[in-house]
Order: C-alpha cells, then sequence, then structure tokens
C-alpha cells in the first residue's frame, strides 16, 4: 500500500504532532536523506548531541526513530513521511546502512497499520498554517526577566546550599571512616544524592548516586582508591564553583548542563571543523531512571588527535535505543564544544558525509601525556580519552593489561573483550584513562576495527 | 617525598577506621592546606590528586601476551557483506547445526568469517579450514606450515594434524595410516581418537590389521570406532548370542506372487523391557552379522528392511550409517521417501557415509521425498552448498509450501512468525547457487514478503557474495 498524505495524518497520533512534524521538513534539517527498495531514512538534527535517526517502510508504513519521543510516530517519523510524499527527489539512492537493518532484523511486521488509525481532528493543511504572531509585550519581557533573575539568584543560593550539605557530609564520612562507608555505600550515598537533588545539584548528585555501582564493580584496594579519587574530585568541584560561581564548566559540574541552543548560540563555545570518526560507543543505565548514551568522536588524518563526547540521556522506560552512528563511521562535521578548560563534551553544530575514509592520526607524544595535561587543566576530570600507540592485551593474575609494543607501559584494562583479541595486535587504540585502569574504545587491528564494550 | 605510596597507604588506613590523616601526610601537604577552613577535606582532594597523576598501577608479573591468531588459508568475508553475515548468524543462534553449515557454505565461496563476527566452536563439523583458529583458541600455539611428516608429528596441533592426515588419507590411505601406526598411540585420548577418525574415509581391507590393534586400545571410544569399521569389512563385532538374541526380535518371509520378495519385519514385543533390550542390542549388532543371521545378505537385508516403528527404523539407520558396507549405505538411502520412516532427516547419518557424487545423484530423489520441510535436505547437500540451481527446487513440494505460507493472510491482517517458513528460506539460501538466490528471493517478493524481511537476508547474501577466485 503506498503512502499518501491522508495515511500519514491518520498515523500521527494528534494535530500537535503533525504540527511539530511541520517544523521538520526542510531539507536542511536533514543532513541525510536517501531510499532504498522500499525503505526510506533519515537523520535529524533534533535537541540532542546525537542526531536522530529516522527510517520508514514505503509499504507496510511501519517507522522506527531513535528519538525518545513517547508519541508513535514521532514528528521526525512524520515529517520524513510528509517530506518524501510531498517530493521524492531529494531522496539519494542508497545502500541500506547497518542501523537500518538493525531495525529490520527485529521488527514486527506491519507495525504501520497496527497503530489506530483515524483523520478525526487531524489535518496536514491545518499544521501548516503558521501561528499568528503575538505583538511583543515591554512590560511582559521585563516581568519575565526579573522573574529570571529571581530565579536564578534562588538556585544561587540553593546551590551554595546544596555544596555546604555536601561538605559536612564528607566530613562525616571522614570522621567515621571509609570502612564503614564501604559497607553502607547505597543507603549513605542515596541520602545525600537526595538533598542534593533538593538543592538543585543535579549533577553532582548523580555523581554520588552512581559512586555506589561503580566501587562495586572494582575489588580490594582499588575501591578505596576509587574512593578516594572521587570524593576528593567532589570536594575540588565545589570549591572550584564557590570561587567562581558563574562558570559555565563548574556550573555544568554541580548543577545542569546548557541547552544545545545555547551552546550554538555561545560566541565563547569552541569550534572544531574536522572529519571525525566514531571511535566508540558507551550506554549505561543510571540509579535516577535515566540511560546515559555517549557517542566518543576523534578527528582523523595527519594532525594529533582531538576528541568530542557527544552526550544524551533518556528515560530507561522507552527501552533499549538504537545507536545513533556505528562504530567505524566517519563524517565531515563543525562540533560545538561546552566551554570547558578541556573541551569534550560536543554538540554536531553541521555535519556532512564525507566520501574518503582517513586513517588514524599516529600518537606523537607518551600516550598520558594528554592525560597529565588535561588533568593540570582540569582536576575534576574522571577520565581521559587517549589515543595509545601499538601494543597487545595479556592477562596477569586476574586483570587484562594493555602492554605497549616496545614494552615501557602497562596499563590495566577494565574491559572484558572475546579471548581471542588477545591474538591480535591492536595497531593504534583508543580509550578513557581515569588514572587506575583504561577502558578501551576501540582498537585497528590487521584484523580490521575491534569495538569494545564499555 | 621520598616514598609516596607508603605515605598514600598510611592515610588511607586513617581514613578507613576513620579521623584525620593529617599526621601522615608529608610536610609540604601539611602546608598546603595550613589555614584551611576543612583541612581534612583538602587533604583528601591532594590525596586524590596524588593518586590519580603521580601513581600508575603495575601488574605483578608481565602480562602473558598469547601469540597471533593465525590467519587462514581463504580470505575474510568482504566488508560489505559482513554485516549481512552477522545478522543471519544471530538469527541461527538456536541451532548450531545451522552455524557449521552456514561457515561451510560460505567457505564453498571461498571465504571464512571475520573472527570479531564469529569465532567457530570445535562441533566437529567446521570447515577444515578453521582448524588452526580451533587450535589456537584451545591452546594459542600454531602449528607448522609443512607437511606432516613422522618427524614433525609432534609439533603439529590436534586440529591441524587432523586436517593434514585427511588430506593425505585422501591422496595416499596407507600413508597416513602408516603415520598413525607410528605416533598415535603417544596421544592423549581425546586426540588420538580425533587422528584415527580420517580411516573412516578411504578405508579398505589393508586396514584390518592396524584396526584390530585399535580394538584394544585403551580408550573404550577408540575401541568402539575401530570395531565399526572392522564391521563395515565384513568383521564380526560382536557375540554370537548377542546376534541370535537380536535376531530372534525379527521375523523374515516372502512378499508378492511372483518375484516372491524377502521381507524383514519386527516381531511384537510384549514389554518394554523388551523394547529396551531391543535397542541395546541394536546399538551392539552389526549389519553384516545381523543380515548373516538373518539368512541373507547385508544389503538384500536393507532392501528387505520393513515395520512401521519409527524408534526402530532409527537404530536401524544408524546401524548401517555406523556398520554397514558403502552398498548398504546407499541402498538404504535411496529408500527414502515421504513416509516418516524413511525420510530425508530420519536417513540423514547415512549422508556422511556417501561419496558427494552419490550424494548429488540422489538429491532428486531427498528432495522430492522432502514433503514439508527442506531442513533435513543440508545433510544431503554437503559439500554441494551454494551450488545447486533454483530449477532443483522450485519444483519440489516443499519450495510450494514455503510460497503459500510466505502469501499474506487473506483478511490483510498481519500474519505471526513462521519458524518453518524462516528455516525453509535459510535452507534455500545454504543449498542455491548465486543466480538461483537472486530468483528466488524475487519470488518469495512477489510472493508477498518485504524484501527487507530478515528471513531472506541469506539468500541476499548468497546472491551478492562472488566466489574468491572470482574478484578482481
Amino acid at each position: 500500500m503506498s503512502l499518501t498524505a491522508e495515511k500519514i495524518t491518520a498515523l500521527a497520533p494528534d494535530q500537535a504532532s503533525l504540527k511539530a512534524a511541520n517544523k521538520l521538513t526542510s531539507a536542511s534539517k536533514w543532513p541525510v536523506l536517501a531510499k532504498g527498495e522500499t525503505l526510506v531514512w533519515g537523520e535529524c538534527q533534533g535537541s540532542g548531541a546525537n542526531p536522530y535517526r529516522t527510517v520508514f517502510d514505503r509499504e507496510d508504513h511501519g517507522y522506527k526513530c531513535t528519538c525518545p519521543s513517547r508519541k508513535f510516530p514521532c514528528k521526525h517519523a512524520l515529517a520524513l513521511m510528509w517530506m518524501y510524499v510531498e517530493d521524492p527527489g531529494p531522496f539519494a539512492d542508497g545502500a541500506v546502512p547497518d542501523w537500518v537493518t538493525d531495525w529490520l532484523s527485529r521488527r514486527r511486521p506491519s507495525q504501520g497499520d497496527a497503530a489506530p488509525q483515524t483523520t478525526a481532528g487531524k489535518s496536514l493543511a491545518a499544521a501548516r498554517r503558521a501561528d499568528p504572531e503575538t505583538p511583543p509585550d515591554p512590560e511582559a519581557e521585563a516581568r519575565k526577566e526579573a522573574a529570571a533573575a529571581k530565579r536564578a539568584a534562588a538556585t544561587q543560593a540553593s546551590l551554595d546550599g546544596a555544596i555546604g550539605d555536601v561538605d559536612a557530609w564528607m566530613q562525616d564520612q571522614l570522621r567515621t571512616g571509609f570502612g564503614t562507608f564501604l559497607a553502607e555505600a547505597p543507603e549513605r550515598c542515596r541520602t545525600i544524592a537526595a538533598r542534593l537533588v533538593d538543592g538543585k545539584a543535579q549533577a553532582l548528585a548523580s555523581r554520588l548516586d552512581e559512586l555506589p555501582a561503580t566501587l562495586l564493580t572494582l575489588k580490594g584496594e582499588a575501591r578505596l582508591d576509587a574512593l578516594i579519587q572521587e570524593l576528593g574530585q567532589i570536594v575540588l568541584i565545589g570549591r572550584a564553583w564557590r570561587s567562581n560561581p558563574t562558570d559555565p564548566e563548574l556550573h555544568r559540574l554541580v548543577a545542569t548542563a546548557e541547552t544545545r541552543e545555547s551552546v550554538l548560540q555561545n560566541p565563547e563555545a569552541p569550534r572544531h571543523r574536522a572529519v571525525w570518526d566514531v571511535v566508540g560507543e558507551q550506554v549505561s543505565t543510571r540509579r535516577d531512571g535515566l540511560v546515559s548514551q555517549a557517542t566518543w568522536l576523534m578527528t582523523v588524518g595527519d594532525s594529533a588527535p582531538r576528541f568530542a563526547q557527544l552526550l544524551d540521556f533518556f528515560p530507561a522506560s522507552l527501552g533499549k535505543q538504537s545507536s545513533p552512528f556505528i562504530v567505524g563511521e566517519q563524517f565531515e562535521a563543525e562540533v560545538a564544544y561546552y566551554p570547558a578548560r578541556v573541551p569534550i563534551r560536543a554538540i554536531l553544530a553541521e555535519r556532512k558525509s564525507t566520501d574518503r575514509r582517513q586513517g588514524w592520526p599516529t600518537p606523537d607524544a607518551p600516550p598520558l601525556t594528554a592525560y597529565i595535561s588535561a588533568l593540570e587543566q582540569a582536576p575534576w576530570l574522571s577520565s581521559v580519552p587517549v589515543l595509545l600507540p601499538k601494543g597487545r592485551l595479556g592477562p596477569s593474575g586476574d586483570t587484562l593489561w594493555w602492554v605497549a609494543q616496545d614494552g615501557d607501559l602497562c596499563l590495566p584494562v577494565s574491559n572484558d573483550p572475546p579471548d581471542h583479541v588477545a591474538g591480535m595486535t591492536l595497531d593504534a587504540a583508543v580509550g578513557l584513562w581515569s588514572g587506575r585502569e583504561m577502558t578501551l574504545l576501540s582498537a585497528q587491528t590487521g584484523w580490521g576495527r575491534v569495538t569494545f564494550d564499555g | 617525598m621520598a616514598d609516596l605510596p607508603s605515605t598514600l597507604a598510611q592515610m588511607k588506613g586513617r581514613w578507613m577506621i576513620g579521623g584525620s590523616a593529617a599526621e601522615a601526610a608529608p610536610a609540604p601537604w601539611k602546608m598546603a592546606v595550613a589555614g584551611d577552613d576543612a583541612p581534612d577535606l583538602a587533604m583528601l582532594t591532594i590525596a586524590a590528586q596524588a593518586m590519580q597523576v603521580a601513581l600508575r598501577p603495575t601488574p605483578g608479573s608481565h602480562p602473558d601476551l598469547l601469540p597471533s591468531l593465525p590467519h587462514l588459508a581463504l580470505p575474510v568475508l568482504p566488508d560489505a557483506h559482513r554485516a549481512a553475515f552477522r545478522r543471519v548468524i544471530d538469527g541461527t543462534r538456536m541451532h548450531e547445526g545451522f552455524r557449521d553449515a552456514l561457515l561451510q557454505f560460505i567457505a564453498g565461496r571461498g571465504y571464512v568469517v571475520h573472527p570479531l563476527d564469529h569465532m567457530p566452536r570445535d562441533s566437529g563439523k567446521v570447515p577444515e579450514v578453521y582448524a588452526p583458529w580451533l587450535d589456537w583458541k584451545k591452546s594459542n600455539t600454531a602449528s607448522p606450515e609443512t607437511t606432516l611428516t613422522d618427524d614433525n608429528w609432534a609439533h603439529w596441533r590436534p586440529a591441524d594434524r587432523a586436517v593434514a592426515l585427511a588430506r593425505i588419507r585422501r591422496s595416499d590411505p596407507s600413508a597416513a595410516r602408516r603415520l598413525l601406526e607410528t605416533n598415535a598411540s603417544d596421544l592423549p585420548a581425546e586426540a588420538r581418537f580425533r587422528a584415527v577418525q580420517v580411516l573412516a574415509e578411504g578405508l579398505s581391507p589393508d586396514d584390518a590389521d592396524y584396526l584390530d590393534t585399535l580394538t584394544k586400545d585403551r580408550s573404550s571410544k577408540i575401541q568402539v570406532f575401530a570395531t565399526q569399521l572392522l564391521s563395515r569389512l565384513g568383521a564380526p563385532i560382536e557375540s554370537a548370542e548377542a546376534t541370535a538374541e537380536l535376531s530372534d526380535f525379527f521375523a523374515t518371509g516372502k512378499q508378492g506372487l511372483l518375484k516372491r520378495r524377502v521381507t524383514v519385519t519386527p516381531t511384537k514385543i510384549k514389554t518394554d523391557a523388551q523394547r529396551r533390550r531391543r535397542h541395546v542390542l541394536m546399538g551392539q549388532v552389526s549389519l553384516t552379522s545381523l543380515s548373516q543371521a538373518l539368512g541373507l545378505r547385508a544389503e538384500d537385508l536393507v532392501v528387505a528392511w520393513g515395520g512401521s516403528d519409527p524408534a526402530l527404523t532409527q537404530d536401524f539407520v544408524e546401524m548401517v550409517a555406523l556398520t554397514g558396507n558403502d552398498a548398504a549405505c546407499g541402498l538404504l538411502a535411496k529408500r527414502c521417501d515421504r513416509s516418516d520412516m524413511l525420510s530425508p532427516t530420519r536417513l540423514a547419518p547415512l549422508a556422511a557415509r556417501l561419496a558427494a557424487t552419490d550424494r548429488k545423484t540422489l538429491l532428486p530423489t531427498i528432495l522430492k521425498a522432502a514433503e514439508t520441510s527442506l531442513t533435513g535436505v543440508q545433510a544431503w547437500a554437503q559439500g554441494m552448498l551454494g551450488t545447486l540451481p533454483a530449477k532443483v527446487l522450485t519444483g519440489t513440494d516443499a519450495f510450494k509450501d514455503l510460497q503459500t505460507r510466505a502469501a499474506p493472510s487473506k483478511d490483510g491482517t498481519a500474519k505471526p512468525a513462521d519458524p518453518i517458513l524462516d528455516a525453509g528460506l535459510f535452507t534455500l539460501g545454504l543449498l542455491l547457487d548465486r543466480d538461483g538466490a537472486e530468483a528466488v528471493r524475487t519470488t518469495f517478493v512477489r510472493a508477498g514478503m518485504s524484501p527487507a524481511d530478515p528471513a531472506l537476508t541469506l539468500l541476499a547474501l548468497n546472491a551478492a557474495l562472488t566466489p574468491s577466485g572470482d574478484r578482481p
């Protein structure tokens, strides 16, 4: 059954979805638009750091989008269908990409037709009509600004109180001893995290809430070392914030991150245009019910490597989300970094596909130099991405180690890759070094790219 | 600060039990926190930084670095096909046999899989080309890249040695046997069994003396195996009492007015104990002995076999496959039909005993008998995977049944998942040649399946996978 405008109207969950979809029906919002035998897919840059990948089946109208919307179909799927029905011209013929075939292998048949379908109360034409513009009201604007200033002051006071709370709590832990703390970490961290959430210090709360789970993955003395490092960094962040509460990086570490739009509009947000290689993905479910999805990028080519982390969060209740990128994918993009002493977290400001694959850069300094340098500038960083030179993996005791080919450096590895990866020479590898262990993301080998589970 | 680790150890000790660690801290740190509102917290941050920057874990002993994973004799599947392969292999999670067949199909096209997409398990049916990986997985060592001889026998890993022996056995059966006679007794039981298994191929009376010695091997598994091979050569392998007892479970008769065809039918069983005893004896007595006890030649017994007990027929098929000569195996295979008694699946143990040319000759019979399922056909198509033209398969009832299953429902509602359709399309993907795979894929899309249906992935991979020798 071919897709029609009426069918799209029927598929839409409500008129608001059609209205939202209408705002996305510009090809400029879709860096990728393509079609295959029966499938149409595209990538839309939404409010997250990673682009949303959307696909639908022209025949049975099944669809999938990587956005976290609870509406089905979401505005991205509706917009993609709408654009295709109106003008399939911009949709280039292409080979079905891996993320689409991954969806195909999991999908249920006739998903689109299974949705309740009625056009009652919904209209594409109405969705297209622009909202009437309301004239600016200076008084209302002034009231809004005053309210915002008041809220900011209240937030500041609240955060100040939260930092005080965490300092007092930390002194309690030192007084009662880390031995007791390690035995009661979940309860103790939960209590202080709840107080920090009340004090609007969500980022610190989340960090403390995750601490027990991190400690549980470690054994023996490594657990105490990790505890000291983490608590020491939290104290440092609190003190740094108090000395400069308007610093955007410190505000992000204590409270919340800026919106995508504010980063894009911020002239001080550093930008970097390059060909990027997707070197890894880390997905973890947090105790607060959010899933954190981090995509790691590294520049390729001859110059020294630069890294960027695209970080998104979505509710765990939405279920498993498809990966926004495939590890090993390369594209040309300008990334906008969140302002920071060592810029790592970023969003994609602009992206286009690249025809020519480029090799990874060659490390030109000892592998941990970048780490030491980063910590000199931002001592609160819990891990730093590094590019490792040629090496191998091998066990010593019950720990897996990365061993440099020249044998000068051995670093403990937190991953548990399949045994046969230890039979491959890692020509180069990217990992996150925490000072205690290396979490490998991916490596180049004579067998091709190896991806490690975080 | 001469010894940071021991200083930190003392501070950590204080913090573990609770209280200030300032006393244990080095003088510069104490000076740094002097005057701080919360000196213990400040000391904690300094210690944390020191641990993060100045200390690095070191291994107790140098990590064990394994030898490199060996490259195999065939090229790795091209990148363009790896994603399709991963989808197919993920879809075969339920059945190890499917995975081995998929590896055989890919090896037939001249490729091996990428080790990160799939590392084969040593199931005994993995294509020979993977032997270096199987050995590497077991011992992380590789075999010498030379011809197997008495001199280098000990340097070979078990899987590689079995492959090298099998190659020698195919070209010079006596040379392979002589290598075994000289060297096999020094191997551990499992490796010894793996090595002597090559004797099943190219079996001849010349092997009888060595097989006789193997019947006294210290491994009971090898004793049984050698006895079965001897029985294929016509030697009795069991006590006369057991043969006599088993033959009492059967009656011979004549059927037909003119030709008076001989029939062998089971006598009526009265108790379960009798049934169990008959099953045990069927596993002990050879085809030759049973046929002699019934006054028949082995080939005559195969032709005369009758009855309607599936379990007993299965025992008989296994008896023929293990102890029958090649002619008996061929005759029984020719009796393949649509009945539950002699279906392609039930007769599958015979497939490994037949030469590829014999199986190819038999394939039309097998396909005709495969009424509703092509799965049982796989075993018969070993060595022919990925080579059958579409016309061999599209006329079969099993193929037509799959087409019916693929058609959309008459009322337009979504059909539930159909494991028979999925397994049938997977089997077609394994059996067909490239043109056939594309033609069949098109047929099923026209029948109503989505071209992107995961069940069609192997057909699409087959159609796209150029033999490695043909690649530019």
